[in-house]
């Protein structure tokens, strides 16, 4: 039985999260003491700022194990008592659906952002380097990793700028493909300027001027970018360079008005600029956006760019959804007939070991010529691995036809022919 | 020829469906339309030497061979500049190269050239001065591709309502179409040169006072003009797509409506 228990940004207040959140150090420890192999065999905990989750398999009652897990969870943050209201707690179809929701960052708070799966990857991987990780929780989460996928594949979940400074630099590059060869001149080196700054920094902009009231403050924001610095006087004289014009100053009046653009133009040789007014009361005339190549945005444009976008966003979530509950059916019924290929690819291997070393055992003592050792390989040995493996395997596919769980079985000929599948986890 | 063509079409339709269906996502189109671009234009090769072999003269007389031709130059220019020169117009040229090329597949192209033609066959010059024309409005026809999208998403920048569709950028569309029309005005100007020489040595006379004489030399100023400013003023962006579309309005005249007007330059049988 797979289970989850967990509260995130929806369920829980900050104060219980911070509680409950497990430090990427202690992890490891965590595991191993949720991990009796008693009530609970296989473990994983999903621990970011939004949220805290543990993904469990169990061989008993659901109740009692969730019943060993917040038990855990309030033994290992000395938290006491546990506020159970916040937490909830999902079995089988359930968890498996929540899992692939939240791997496919449908669970998020800002939806479609795309930490969560490396997030959610990274957790795994800590519980698979504490040995947490079994078979079944291996299975489920290379599938969920592979939805996660298909859902940013097939959608536009994650395609669109939610946030202002992000939706600038996407509206920047519907007008300048190539970053690299443009200059951004920054008006104000308030905080604003630094933050978009910084965006177009990581597309790859190069050229910086930083003109400001005080040339100390843009020699200061300057030197950070390597830029050039210069004070308001000198700003017409820069403009004419500039391809993107960031302005944030404090100013409570027009910094640049339709005249100074105007006056320009022909000196600019007509080519196109982007004008971006992120300060309030805006500092750019508004009429400016009447000149030719000149495109002017002010702080509430972004924002609605960035609402439209989200609710874009909402729409592509849905279609994600129905991609999920798809994906759950599909894994439900592979789960049913669980794969035994791999048991009885070992299982094979296994046998086929034993007896290769005892002919290699005799090969000397009965003086065998090659062609001899190659016949008793092709003609007896693997008929008789064959042979062997043949009402092993027959035993797990009656069980599964009769409606049987078969894992008791796999477990116990993992046991007694002590079996290694190497689980594989599908990047 | 006609079969060929028709699978020429088809490779540029499926070529632009498949183009179509990334237009939202990313403006790099996947290597199969590249690939099925290049297999369409290996039919559209196939079916240009087709006509050539059959009617044993150069193919660029009847209105058929000229529309298949121009179909052929526009093709050829969306894989020149997806593999060379990394623009990407998505499937948007090759969606102009579709609609001459299937006129010129369903066209009447008689196997015997009608005897007004004869003259025709036997210089150099004349085929020169036929595919510096069509290869120049070919040019045409893109820089107004490029034209269009400039135009269009301007007029969304400017009502603050970005496309959402993965576009060319701007300066990239700017680009696209400067370059283009400079292409197609040395072809333009190659062309007509040649067909003055020619027509000189053949009838005596440079020019033969057509409306499509009379268009093509308009059309030849109104982009010297363009380029003249692009260079001395830098005149970019809306004026060269303004250009461009009034440009691309009298070339369609030329191909398709002029003929019904009579006149020396009159391509069909």
């Amino acid at each position: 039985m797979i289970l989850l228990v967990g509260l995130n940004h929806r369920t829980a207040p900050v104060e219980v999260r911070e509680k409950l959140a497990f430090h990427e150090a202690g992890i490891k420890e965590a595991l191993l003491r949720l991990v009796d192999h008693n009530t609970i065999d296989e473990a994983m905990i999903v621990s970011t700022c939004n949220r805290v989750e543990i993904l469990a398999c169990s061989r008993s009652t659901a109740n009692s194990a969730v019943e060993h897990i917040c038990n855990f969870l309030s033994d290992f943050h000395k938290f006491h008592p546990l506020p159970k209201e916040y937490l909830y707690k999902y079995v089988d179809r359930c968890a498996i659906h929540h899992v692939f929701r939240v791997t496919a960052s449908l669970d998020s708070m800002v939806v479609g952002e795309p930490q969560i799966l490396g997030q959610v990857k990274q957790a795994f991987s800590k519980a698979q380097a504490a040995g947490t990780i079994g078979r079944l929780l291996n299975r489920l989460m290379s599938r969920a990793f592979s939805v996660a996928k298909k859902v940013r594949s097939q959608t536009l979940i994650g395609s669109a700028a939610t946030s202002i400074s992000s939706a600038a630099v996407e509206l920047i590059k519907t007008v300048f493909d190539n970053l690299a060869s443009k200059t951004v001149l920054l008006l104000g080196a308030g905080c604003m300027a630094e933050a978009a700054a910084k965006h177009l920094v990581e597309e790859g902009v190069k050229n910086f001027i930083v003109c400001n009231r005080t040339l100390e403050n843009a020699a200061q924001l300057a030197t950070s970018f390597g830029a050039q610095a210069a004070d308001f006087s000198q700003l017409l004289s820069l403009l004419p360079k500039a391809d993107i014009l960031i302005c944030s100053t404090g100013a409570d009046s027009y910094v640049l008005t339709y005249e100074d653009c105007k006056g320009l133009v022909e000196k600019r040789r007509y080519r196109p600029i982007f004008l971006i007014d992120i300060s309030v009361p805006r500092n750019l005339d508004p009429n400016i956006a009447k000149l030719e190549n000149h495109f002017v945005f002010d702080i509430d444009d972004l924002q609605q760019a960035v609402d439209s976008n989200l609710q874009q966003r909402h729409l592509e979530a849905s279609k994600a959804e129905r991609i999920v509950e798809a994906e759950v059916e599909l894994f439900l019924q592979s789960f049913d007939g669980i794969d035994v290929g791999p048991t009885i690819t070992a299982l094979r291997r296994h046998l086929a070991d034993v007896v290769e070393a005892e002919l290699l055992r005799v090969r000397n003592k009965l003086q065998l010529s090659p062609e001899q050792e190659s016949a008793i390989r092709s003609h007896l040995l693997t008929p008789l691995v064959s042979k062997l493996l043949h009402p092993l395997t027959v035993v797990i596919r009656e069980g599964i036809r009769q409606g049987s769980d078969p894992r008791h079985i796999i477990d116990l000929y993992h046991k007694a022919y002590k079996l290694d599948t190497k689980p594989e986890i599908e990047e | 020829m006609r079969t060929l063509l028709v699978i020429a079409v088809i490779m540029y339709t499926t070529s632009t469906l498949v183009a179509a269906t990334q237009i939202k996502k990313k403006l790099s189109p996947p290597s199969s339309v590249l690939l099925t671009a290049v297999a369409g234009i290996v039919f559209h090769s196939g079916a240009i030497a087709t006509r050539w072999i059959e009617v044993g003269r150069f193919p660029l007389i009847l209105q058929a061979e000229v529309l298949c031709f121009l179909g052929w130059c526009i093709a050829a220019y969306f894989i020149f500049s997806s593999i060379l020169a990394h623009t990407h117009l998505l499937g948007y040229t090759l969606l102009l190269a579709i609609i001459p090329t299937s006129v010129a597949a369903a066209l009447p192209s008689p196997a015997v050239t009608p005897a007004k033609f004869r003259p025709f066959e036997d210089t150099l010059l004349f085929p020169l001065h036929a595919t510096m024309i069509i290869l120049a409005y070919a040019a045409f026809i893109i820089t107004f591709l490029a034209g269009v999208l400039y135009i269009w998403q301007e007029y969304k920048l400017k009502k603050k309502r970005p496309a959402s569709l993965k576009l060319p950028g701007l300066d990239t569309c700017d680009e696209l179409s400067y370059r283009s029309m400079s292409i197609g005005f040395v072809a333009l100007t190659l062309g007509i040169v040649s067909g003055f020489v020619w027509s000189r040595r053949h009838f005596g006379t440079y020019l033969h006072g057509d409306p499509i004489e009379i268009l093509t030399l308009t059309i030849w100023l109104l982009y010297f003009f363009m380029i003249h400013y692009r260079i001395t003023a830098g005149w970019r962006g809306r004026r060269t797509a303004i250009i461009a579309v009034v440009g691309f309005v009298f070339v369609l005249f030329i191909l398709f409506g002029l003929q019904y007007l009579g006149g020396f330059h009159v391509f069909s049988s």
